[in-house]
């Protein structure tokens, strides 16, 4: 029982970073019907941004030591910092003059800025991967079998926290009702005043954000970080909110969870090498039956 | 944020579907190599391979071989010899990889001209990868090379030995240890590399004889090196009177193995025994120490890197390591070191570095030793007396005494296999 329980919590771990990241696919899907590639390496410059922070602290002072909460705060917030600034860069660069070309080729741009990002960090890095300073202890709740890092306990709740503030900001601030606006009908709300480029923007700048941040605790976690960490969570995510239904936030969410937590039981069942075939196997199933995803909404036919 | 029908709404399936399957063809390509493995298995499934000593029998055929039968390679004059060298420049198999173009390299700057005649590498990233090492072979196809190091990884030679053998192509790989590779029966290929076969068995050995351990659970990247090893392991471990309680696998490119974790610690053993490269063994020996399991942890050549070390958050402590051969006598393999240490500051002398640079060194030596000036100043190569001289080879070199038996396998003589154990964050050599 211990050890399913233990499993139950690595999968959490796992699931809410496919949440996180999920959701930044499923608000740009929402907004823009394009899937964004290239958000899980937003993910890898975050987990990096928040490295290289975290490192200069360690070398060059003992703050580290003394106010980790300030520079693992710092390091969060750079993280965010970074992944916005570059999600910005990629929609205005990469995106935005791709707007009314068939729909396929902004897919292919967004693949394009993944594989960029990704050898551009791995040329910065030498393809050396890179080990997180030890500021969070690596020091764990035992209960009989069952174990927990504190830094894992602080990913779970981040991933939650995270989540929240996400669906606050989508429900009962203005952007977000611009956002859910733009998203229902992109035409019509552009005639009632909300500016849809600057929409877009910000849809993406959300979606960074949680992306960067989670980036950093991520990388606390697993310590060590490499220029191909953002690819396999990023296809995970992409899978977790087609399963929730892609464009919806709460199927973003419930499809990380479930994905993460299928995977780690399935390891326990069938081993670690049928985990992903479970789970893919699940996804066709669920598309079949329900090809809107769990979550999300059925299309109306089109007369 | 529930979406709409939207004015482009009827796109929406086949769209998704499109961008799934996107996602899938990004997603095999990245695993490639797992469905390049049970070609691999099916082709090692043919017997083991039983290092022959039948080295110095090649010698003899190599001077009664007709010129130009096999093809020639021709330099023109003012032109350099390019040295081909397919290893893993790109993803994060590259913390390997570069090390070995930058000791391949370093071996073309001992030996920078070949009868007045530059030799110039030529690197192509092969990614550890099928399709990726047959592009690289591709490329250095077309850029004419004179021979090829490489492909780095078991899985990307046993895919790219066939556009080579096609050219008549000597090949050498330093660091391709899978069975299968040399069961291609391909005669222009080598390799510094011992066999799996020799070190799966060394470390069951190891393991099972000198440690003591009875019960290993076996772990491995889904590679065709790291499963491959781990079959021979297992063969060999269960022969000892071992017990192997279960084989798990991990995901190449993730970093967190968890649950991979949770099920080894409920199941007990007292070794973990790992094939596969350096990113995925540290997460795999961290998150064993950071669980609690205190079973012994038990690595090969694919991890035997300092950098493995320093990605374990310290939980590499007493681990074992197989290295693969070194010599006895450690003055060459000192040279070397010192050599590497002053041609590139700040780095530590890599994992396959010494195999690596003792194949290019036979590579050059081949060449010099088979090429002459014809009467317009071209340097001509003739591609068979070229294969035959290295099948010939004794050379005394970093890695030890290689000779090639008639499958092209390093045999095991004059060298050992090294295990290291870490003390202290070093490798300090136990056997």
């Amino acid at each position: 029982m211990q050890e399913w329980i233990q499993l139950f919590i690595d999968g959490l771990t796992i699931g809410g970073v496919y949440a996180v990241i999920a959701l930044g696919y499923t608000l740009v899907y929402g907004v823009l019907r394009m899937i964004n590639f290239a958000h899980g390496e937003l993910f890898m410059m975050g987990a990096f941004t928040g490295y290289y922070t975290l490192n200069g602290f360690e070398k060059h002072s003992s703050l580290n030591d003394q106010v980790p909460v300030f520079t693992i705060g710092l390091a969060i917030v750079l993280g965010m910092v970074v992944a916005v600034v570059l999600a910005i860069l990629m929609e205005r660069i990469a995106y935005r003059p791709l707007r009314h070309a068939p729909r396929l080729a902004p897919l292919i741009s967004a693949i394009g800025v993944s594989i960029f990002l990704r050898n551009v960090m791995l040329r910065v890095t030498e393809a050396q991967g890179k080990v997180y300073p030890a500021v969070f202890p690596r020091t764990t709740i035992e209960y009989g079998q069952i174990h927990v890092l504190y830094v894992q306990i602080f990913l779970i709740t981040l991933s939650l926290v995270f989540l929240l503030l996400l669906y606050l900001f989508i429900e009962r601030t203005k952007i977000g009702t611009a956002i859910r606006a733009v998203a229902e009908d992109r035409g019509t709300a552009a005639l009632m005043g909300i500016n849809v480029d600057r929409t877009i923007v910000m849809t993406f700048v959300a979606g960074a954000a949680l992306a960067g941040a989670s980036g950093v605790v991520y990388g606390m976690y697993v310590t060590t970080v490499t220029s191909g960490m953002g690819f396999i969570p990023g296809i995970k995510a992409f899978t977790a909110a087609v399963l929730g239904g892609i464009g919806s936030v709460p199927g973003a969410v419930a499809g990380g969870y479930f994905l993460g937590i299928t995977e780690s039981l399935t390891t326990k069942v069938f081993g670690a090498q049928y985990k992903d075939v479970v789970a893919f196997v699940l996804l066709v199933g669920v598309l079949i039956f329900r090809p809107w995803g769990i979550f999300g909404k059925r299309e109306d036919k089109r007369a | 944020m529930r979406t709409g029908r939207g004015s482009h709404g009827w796109l929406r399936a086949p769209l998704i579907a499109a961008m799934l399957a996107a996602a899938t063809v990004v997603a095999l390509a990245c695993g490639g190599t797992s469905s390049a493995d049970k070609t691999a298995t099916a082709v090692a499934g043919g017997g083991g391979s039983t290092p022959a000593s039948g080295a110095t029998s090649a010698a003899t055929s190599a001077a009664t071989t007709s010129a130009g039968a096999g093809g020639t390679i021709t330099i023109k004059k003012g032109d350099s010899i390019k040295i081909g060298i397919s290893t893993t420049l790109t993803t994060d198999n590259a913390q390997l990889g570069l090390p070995i173009r930058d000791s391949a390299l370093l071996a073309i700057k001992d030996k920078a001209t070949i009868k007045g005649f530059t030799v110039v590498g030529d690197p192509q990233d092969d990614q550890c990868a099928a399709q990726p090492s047959v592009d690289a072979a591709n490329k250095l196809i077309a850029d004419k090379v004179a021979a090829v190091l490489g492909p780095m990884c078991s899985g990307g030679a046993v895919a790219a030995l066939d556009p080579y053998s096609k050219q008549n192509l000597l090949v050498i790989s330093s660091s391709a240890t899978n069975p299968s590779v040399t069961q291609l029966g391909k005669k222009d290929f080598f390799r510094t590399a011992w066999n799996d076969a020799t070190q799966g068995g060394e470390m069951a050995k190891y393991a099972y004889t000198t440690l003591g351990k009875k019960n290993a659970v076996l772990v491995n990247d889904q590679s065709v090196y790291g499963k491959g090893l781990m079959d021979v392991f297992k063969a060999a471990f269960i022969k000892l009177g071992g017990k192997v309680v279960s084989e798990e696998a991990v995901t190449v490119g993730e970093k967190d193995f968890s649950p991979t974790v949770t099920k080894i610690k409920g199941e007990n053993p007292d070794i973990v025994v790992f094939g596969g490269f350096i990113a995925e063994g540290a997460v795999l020996v961290r998150q064993l120490g950071e669980a609690g399991v205190t079973a012994s942890f038990m690595g090969a050549d694919g991890i035997a890197d300092q950098k493995w070390i320093d990605q374990s958050g310290g939980k590499a402590e007493g681990a074992y390591v197989s290295r693969g051969p070194k010599p006895t006598d450690t003055t060459l393999y000192d040279k070397y070191v010192a050599a590497y240490k002053a041609a590139y500051p700040g780095k530590d002398a890599p994992q396959f570095g010494e195999q690596t640079y003792d194949a290019m060194h036979i590579i050059l030596n081949a060449i010099e030793q088979v090429a002459t000036v014809n009467a317009n100043g071209d340097l001509v190569i003739d591609k068979d007396q070229l294969i035959a001289a290295v099948k010939a080879v004794n050379y005394q070199g970093a890695s030890g005494q290689i000779q090639f038996n008639d499958v092209g396998d390093r045999t095991v003589v004059g060298a050992v296999n090294e295990i290291d154990q870490v003390k202290s964050g070093k490798f300090v050599r136990v056997q």
